[in-house]
């Protein structure tokens, strides 16, 4: 009944998003009981949740997953601002 | 002036007010347009998701309560934009690539299923590596090096959260082939990130 590593990841991968039953969380802590090299790459799975979990920061928006040089170009602000001021004296008619 | 907040109980000081929307554009669209590249991964869709946020949230700037931050109102109106966007597209170019091999994740384990190559390194402390921004730098890259469908599976799950049935919805894929494409997405993520950073000894070997 020894699961493979292979196995052992996916069942991980599968805990980590809450989705295993009783028995599949029962041979997972065999497998892991037994062997070291799963026992580490639970370990950096966790630890690779819990990082992207802090990559978004208080203010909701800013993702540290992007690339902080990645901003809005200026041709995109320029015809943003251009269509908002459009809509903008389309809704006050005579401003 | 159809800029002044809507201030219909004058006696009564909103704790926090939208600013002047001639404003917007500069002070809300890169953080805006960030959270939609995360998203979505395209510079031309998240432009316009991002325009549509603004037009929508000069329309409807009345209904902002002040109750949270400005940055955090237009977030949540572009991930409504962000879901619409999502809806129109075909289910097919996400769940295709999930059923087929990827030799990449099979490549990992030799035939006996056990690992061609052993884990070796210790996670650090997360709040740790949280602080420096190489580790951001590699992380992003390790990310990016991902398929479009398992990247955007990761993003969705790990970072946005909520309900499983709710992603599976939203990106049109069974929860079989989600947990499958998280598998994947975790069993390409970790080897490089335990090559590039928890076992690179420290942020300054880890360069490009």
């Amino acid at each position: 009944m020894m699961i493979s590593c292979k196995k052992a990841a996916e069942l991980m991968s599968g805990k980590l998003d809450g989705g295993l039953n009783g028995w599949q969380r029962f041979t997972l802590k065999v497998h892991l009981s037994l062997c070291s090299a799963c026992g580490l790459v639970s370990k950096q799975f966790a630890w690779l949740q819990r990082m992207a979990e802090l990559a978004d920061d208080e203010s909701a928006a800013a993702p540290r997953l992007v690339d902080e040089n990645c901003d809005l170009s200026p041709q995109a602000a320029e015809r943003i601002k251009r269509l908002m001021q459009d809509q903008r004296s389309s809704a006050s008619p005579g401003a | 002036m159809p800029d002044v907040p809507s201030t219909e109980s004058g006696s009564q000081p909103q704790p926090v007010v939208l600013p002047d929307s001639q404003t917007w554009v500069d002070e809300f669209g890169s953080i805006l347009f960030r959270y939609a590249m995360l998203r979505v991964n395209d510079a031309q869709i998240a432009e316009e998701l991002v325009q549509e946020t603004f037009l929508a949230a000069l329309k409807s700037r009345g209904n902002f309560q002040g109750k949270s931050s400005p940055a955090t109102w237009f977030v949540a109106i572009l991930k409504y934009k962000i879901l619409d966007h999502f809806r129109g597209q075909p289910a097919v170019s996400h769940d295709q690539p999930a059923l087929g091999k990827d030799p990449i994740v099979d490549g990992l384990f030799d035939f006996t299923l056990h690992y061609r190559l052993k884990p070796c390194a210790e996670p650090k402390d997360p709040a740790d590596d949280a602080q420096k921004a190489d580790f951001w730098r590699i992380f992003r890259r390790c990310l990016s090096a991902l398929p479009e469908n398992y990247r955007r599976a990761f993003v969705r799950v790990t970072v946005d959260g909520g309900a499983t049935a709710d992603v599976c919805k939203e990106l049109k894929v069974s929860a079989t082939n989600l947990s499958v494409l998280m598998y994947r997405a975790r069993s390409r993520l970790r080897p490089c990130l335990e090559k590039n950073w928890l076992g690179a000894a420290g942020a300054e070997g880890a360069a490009e």
